[in-house]
């Protein structure tokens, strides 16, 4: 398995720059959550990707390419590592702004936004290629449905707990 | 029908799990690691096998393949996260021989997919799927060890609310 299908571009210095860029955000802020619940926010957003890209963006349905095309690359492995950052940050400014049921609609709206937004500048340096009629607005699903679980999940253990 | 089979043994499991015992040792976030992990080591697994070293040939049907996808993101780390939390419970005896029951499932269900053209293999046989499931297996029981002692290790947190 190589690093990457077509040498280093621009949309690998990106994904290398957003994950720097996370991961020390990460790093710099104040943990609000035990180390058991991070590990299993940043496993929850790991795998949520991982299977929607191992699901849609393979044939039959191969639906997108991540990085430079369709074989599995090393690059492919390190954009994963953009997930649990922001699964971490999508969680702790929830618990952060201590939100009421009222907002919590309007929070993950905002979220979906911002990561709508995201995908399309990664989108625009080449980090994914859509195939085969599929547009980025029907990932605003996926976000509104995942975000929705992260905090039904939350809630639930904090309720638990 | 593959789809109905699978989609029907995953709810069985999902039901054990919500309405049933197997998981009264552990916690939900227990589960939760367990379930999610495999998952997450599943699926790649999978698409290495498939795409990457292509060992394995998967179906092109798309009704076949939404099988494929529910075998492997679902189903498989159901089973697995329910004989983990059994193994890690229990005696010597009870260890083995719920070790010989999963091998027995997991090889009679790739004896199937294989059967029912879900995928096929090239270079890979019904005897790495064993040794693979196996060592996912012990895997999983030593992070569920490791994952239980981690909040006793790293008490000094501040202001921190699970």
């Amino acid at each position: 398995m190589s690093w990457t299908e077509t040498g280093f571009g621009v949309n690998d210095y990106c994904v290398l720059v957003g994950v720097i860029i996370s991961w020390g955000i990460y790093f710099f802020i104040p943990k609000l959550f035990t180390e058991q619940f991070r590990v299993l926010i940043f496993l929850f957003s790991l795998t949520v990707a991982s299977i929607m890209d191992n699901s849609f963006g393979v044939r039959p349905f191969d639906f997108y390419d991540i990085m430079d095309g369709p074989k599995y690359t090393g690059m492919d492995l390190v954009v994963y590592l953009l997930y649990p950052p922001y699964g971490y940050f999508f969680l702790y400014f929830y618990k952060k702004l201590s939100l009421s049921d009222i907002y919590i609609v309007f929070y993950i709206s905002v979220a979906t936004i911002i990561s709508i937004c995201y995908e399309w500048f990664l989108y625009n340096v080449g980090v994914f290629h859509y195939k085969n009629g599929y547009q980025i607005l029907y990932s605003i699903c996926f976000y509104l449905f995942f975000q929705s679980i992260l905090i039904i999940y939350y809630r639930l253990v904090e309720f638990k707990h | 029908m593959i789809v109905t089979f699978y989609f029907f043994i995953s709810w069985v499991l999902v039901m054990l799990f919500l309405f049933n015992k197997i998981h009264q040792h552990a916690s939900v976030k227990e589960v939760t690691l367990l379930f999610l992990l495999s998952c997450l080591i599943n699926t790649h697994t999978y698409v290495g096998l498939f795409d990457t070293f292509k060992w394995m040939k998967t179906t092109t049907e798309r009704e076949l393949f939404i099988a494929v996808l529910i075998y492997k993101n679902i189903f498989v780390p159901l089973l697995i996260s329910c004989f983990t939390l059994q193994i890690f419970r229990s005696n010597r005896t009870k260890k083995i021989l719920f070790y010989l029951l999963f091998s027995l499932i997991i090889v009679s269900v790739d004896l199937i997919n294989v059967f029912q053209d879900l995928y096929s293999f090239k270079q890979w046989n019904h005897f790495y799927t064993f040794i693979y499931y196996s060592i996912f297996l012990w895997g999983l029981l030593f992070t569920l060890k490791w994952y239980r002692g981690l909040d006793s290790s790293s008490g000094s947190e501040n202001n921190v609310v699970d």
